[in-house]
């Protein structure tokens, strides 16, 4: 069933990751996807990974679901570890046929290249895991507010990002019973050619137009009802404040940027 | 005859997840010819479970569904088969309606079926009049509709097909009184005009006592009671249970009876009331 789509990906729980101050998450995991693309040796992307699973276990979100998060990009892993395994040049032959050969180079090219890829994934998608959207949008309206000196509206903008994934799940769930009761009448998208189905999707999209619109009807009369007047002036029930868990995640951060610079020049004798 | 039959149907919400839930569990139903059969059961029941069965929306995870003694389920086509013998009328069917006339949006269930165009035209003017729409609005968009009108439109789009069982689920929700009663009295019409059988999901007591040949009541994902109103709504206490209730009528004709009138127990329609009230004081020589 179309329900079964999720999107937002909030794993509940209650680890230190989780209980961390969403700005200074998603700082930090702007941080560490620069610091990714840093690491030039084996062994500061090796401290990557350590960290990355690090995280990942003290968030205790399962691996099983984090590697859900990976689906989506295995096509792009495998296929550039494959460009990099027979494209690079130099180093040593160590297997091939024909005109094809790998080289030890290419090959621990393509392990960088995807080691870096996963890291980047995994790094991001615990944000996503241990925040809430709305948590998070509240946290990007608290990080983007400098720009109010631009006359940006960041606050209406952040409603807007809130209401709009607030609202996924009802369309979802909408999209769903219009498809059946259209069904119920003999509407087929499932046969026919590509233009068939896409005008057969018609009976579909009208009514969840509609219904998105009177929703949103419905949704600004209340909003003015209780008072809403935009973000002037506008307190707030849940307070976001910096903490010692975020002090001690910033400088495990720092201390990451300077062990993945220091790995960078340091040559080990073979 | 029977025309739908279902065998140990179950299905599960959430299946494989911790919250795995049995929306309706083995559940053994006949629905023969000419039958208006009502469906109670309070909120979360499987009532909108069990007739989204009926003509293939959902896929059963255990069990059968026949259809004229057809398994619905054999083939892709017979699956589209069923949905046509078997109209369902979805809960807030007017949210539905997307064409840009009341017309086309009745033709939408037959022309699918690929009828003929006239016939498709027959239908169409026959189901409005059915449901009481009159032939200038056809014309019109079926969202400058009123209300009721637009449940009315919506109900047409599902009998223009003219399946041999029209579902119904909570037709008359939301309505206003006139509107609820215009609406049952045109499913009234349609099935003695038709002959086709009739089931009707309804949270009213009113309207299945008044209504139904057979009531089905459903509880905990099972049916738990099955038979004629009187047989339903003599076991008032059953029903309180399963957080139902007997029709209003027949709550005050208890308590007459508890107050020591001597007026029949099993009155379940108002129209049932007062002919037992003139009797009773007829009889008593009071008023």
């Amino acid at each position: 069933m179309i329900k079964d789509i999720t999107i937002g990906q909030y794993f509940p729980g209650d680890s230190v990751l989780h209980r961390l101050d969403a700005r200074m998450k998603i700082v930090l995991t702007l941080a560490v996807t620069v610091i990714i693309f840093l690491s030039k040796s084996f062994f500061s992307m090796g401290l990557m990974a350590a960290f990355v699973v690090l995280s990942v276990l003290v968030s205790r979100v399962p691996f099983k679901t984090v590697l859900k998060s990976l689906k989506p990009i295995v096509a792009i892993v495998v296929f550039t570890a494959a460009l990099n395994i027979f494209y690079t040049s130099g180093g040593e032959r160590i297997a091939g046929f024909w005109k094809i050969t790998v080289t030890d180079k290419g090959l621990y090219t393509a392990i960088f290249m995807a080691v870096r890829i996963i890291n980047l994934i995994v790094c991001s998608s615990l944000l996503t895991y241990t925040t809430t959207p709305t948590t998070l949008t509240d946290a990007i309206e608290r990080l983007l507010s400098p720009l109010r000196v631009f006359k940006i509206e960041v606050h209406t903008i952040a409603m807007m990002m809130t209401l709009a994934l607030r609202f996924i799940p009802t369309l979802i769930e909408e999209i769903d019973r219009i498809m059946n009761a259209q069904k119920a009448r003999g509407a087929d998208w499932e046969s026919g050619s590509l233009v068939s189905r896409a005008k057969a999707l018609i009976p579909v999209l009208i009514p969840l137009f509609v219904s998105a619109f009177r929703r949103a009807y419905e949704l600004a009369f209340a909003m003015e009802c209780r008072c809403y007047r935009g973000g002037k002036g506008r307190t707030r029930m849940k307070r976001m404040k910096l903490g010692l868990r975020d002090a001690f995640a910033l400088v495990a951060v720092t201390g990451l940027l300077g062990g993945v610079i220091a790995l960078n020049m340091w040559k080990p004798v073979i | 005859m029977t025309l739908i039959s279902t065998r140990s149907l179950t299905y599960l919400y959430g299946k494989n997840s911790p919250f795995e839930i049995a929306a309706i569990k083995s559940v053994d139903l006949d629905i023969e010819n000419g039958e208006l059969v009502g469906i109670i059961g309070r909120t979360g029941s499987g009532k909108s479970t069990l007739v989204q069965h009926l003509n293939g929306i959902l896929k059963p995870d255990s069990g059968k569904v026949f259809v004229e003694g057809k398994d619905i389920w054999e083939s892709k086509e017979s699956v589209r088969e069923a949905r046509f013998k078997v109209g369902l009328c979805f809960q807030y069917p007017e949210y539905q309606l997307f064409e840009e006339t009341v017309y086309k949006d009745i033709a939408f269930g037959p022309k699918n079926m690929k009828l003929a165009e006239e016939e498709v035209d027959q239908r169409v003017r026959r189901a409005a009049d059915f449901v009481g729409l009159k032939r200038e609005l056809l014309d019109k968009s079926p969202f400058d509709l009123s209300g009721g009108e637009k449940r009315r439109a919506a109900i047409a789009g599902v009998m223009a097909m003219e399946p041999k069982v029209l579902i119904l689920d909570e037709p008359t929700a939301g309505l206003d009184p006139k509107g609820r009663k215009r609406v049952l009295s045109l499913i009234q019409n349609y099935r003695e005009q038709t002959g086709s059988a009739v089931i009707l999901v309804s949270h009213s007591m009113e309207d299945i006592a008044q209504m139904a040949t057979r009531v089905i009541v459903l509880n905990d994902s099972r049916i738990a009671m099955t038979g004629t109103v009187d047989d339903i709504f003599s076991r008032d206490a059953d029903l309180v249970k399963m957080g139902l209730n007997v029709p209003q009528i027949t709550r005050i004709f208890s308590k007459l009876r508890a107050g020591g009138m001597n007026v029949r127990a099993d009155v379940y329609t108002v129209e049932q009331g007062r002919t037992e009230l003139l009797r009773f004081f007829g009889k008593e020589g009071a008023v």
